[in-house]
């Protein structure tokens, strides 16, 4: 049971990373943003937290560049966006994805028939 | 709840976050720390109902700061290392009470900090209070023109001294001339022999003074001298630790920004020196 919950820990962890840039694609996006938009779909994240690392990662891998700007009325936000190698990162792993996803559930529809 | 209490809840939150990225580069964990600052800034302005309730749950969403750590480490590729302190993120509970271990060990941390600043703050007051007060009483006490004793004879002849102040037990002897001057010369012969050297009758003399040497003079000096310095020091040193402890007070600042501090406390110093260094002078 254990080792099933680590891998799907795992699974998670890697996709989350790239629902990231798919936010980020076509528009920056702040911090908290990005944390409301992917904690408003289920079962992507466990910890809101989670986000701030993942997107430190990313900027120190030159996915995305950030950029702190003043608001009005509240605290200065962390505006993201992609550099070109994180639009390359993120059409490799669309692409990728979707035919391994679609690998996957083909399997788990019809396994006992294959 | 008051802003106090509800900065006290974030800053201790951010102070565990702190303690459990110690591993992790600075520049990160200072990104980290700041990015969860915002994220709890930003929640909490956005929600109608300001209550402990909404804090602890915009707390309980981001997760506990050990999970945090450990995502860090996974995601920036370093070996985890267990925390510094013996309040491991395991015991604590899920709610974030502000009587936790994990909170007495954030809030140890920045007391440290600022126990290890006040010395050198101190330190650097007793360099830089009495350096002023060297410059300015070396100012103050001689103001007048050095000359050499045959030039007082020389004068005492032309009959333009007016007084010679002496003090027992001291070389040093002031002249005072008709036209107002003052000059100072130091002598080892008696001022009686030095007007007899100078060759005239006693009653063209001048005027001639003679003060004891007497302990009220001391005690003066020290009031005059040790009292400013005390209450100078103590104004300080009181708005050092202040300045540090709102500067650096949260969290953020506990580990990285030590040196920092330290530096910060150093420049005010120095600047509150210059002050009253530039103050004292204007006094005199």
């Amino acid at each position: 049971m254990d080792e099933n919950a680590a891998l799907i820990t795992q699974m998670r962890k890697g996709a989350v990373e790239y629902c990231v840039l798919a936010l980020l694609e076509g528009r920056e996006r702040y911090g908290y943003e990005l944390v409301q938009a992917l904690s408003g779909v289920d079962g992507m994240l466990v910890s809101e937290g989670t986000v701030y690392p993942i997107l430190s990662r990313l900027k120190r891998d030159g996915l995305v560049r950030a950029e702190l700007r003043e608001s009005r009325g509240g605290p200065a936000r962390k505006y993201y966006r992609l550099t070109p190698s994180g639009d390359a990162a993120l059409a490799a792993f669309k692409a990728q994805w979707r035919i391994f996803s679609g690998a996957v559930e083909t399997i788990l529809r019809e396994g006992a028939r294959l | 709840m008051t802003e106090r209490e509800r900065l006290e809840i974030v800053d201790d939150y951010l102070g565990r976050l702190d303690v459990q990225l110690h591993d992790l580069p600075q520049g990160i964990r200072i990104d980290l720390i700041e990015d969860v600052r915002r994220h709890i800034e930003e929640a909490w302005g956005d929600s109608p109902d300001k209550s402990r309730v909404v804090l602890l749950n915009i707390l309980d969403r981001l997760g506990e700061p050990e999970e945090l750590a450990r995502e860090g480490r996974e995601r920036l590729g370093l070996e985890g290392e267990p925390p510094p302190t013996p309040t491991s993120a395991r015991v604590l509970p899920s709610s974030f009470g502000p009587s936790t271990g994990g909170a007495d060990g954030a809030r140890r941390r920045r007391r440290l900090g600022a126990v290890r600043l006040t010395p050198l703050a101190i330190l650097l007051l007793l360099c830089v209070v009495p350096t002023a007060f060297l410059l300015v009483f070396q100012r103050s006490a001689a103001p007048e023109e050095t000359i050499s004793i045959s030039q007082i004879v020389a004068d005492a002849r032309a009959g333009r001294v007016e007084r010679i102040e002496a003090r027992e037990g001291s070389a040093e002897i002031i002249v005072s001339y008709e036209d107002g001057q003052r000059r100072r010369g130091v002598t080892e012969t008696p001022i009686s022999a030095l007007l007899t050297q100078a060759n005239l009758p006693p009653q063209q003399w001048p005027e001639v003074r003679v003060s004891a040497a007497s302990s009220t003079d001391a005690w003066l000096w020290a009031l005059s001298f040790l009292l400013p310095l005390i209450v100078l020091t103590v104004v300080v040193v009181l708005v050092v630790v202040l300045a540090v402890r709102s500067f650096f007070g949260r969290p953020s600042g506990t580990g990285g920004g030590g040196s920092g501090a330290a530096v910060l406390s150093a420049v005010l110093v120095v600047i509150l020196g210059c002050v009253a260094l530039s103050g004292l002078l204007l006094a005199v």
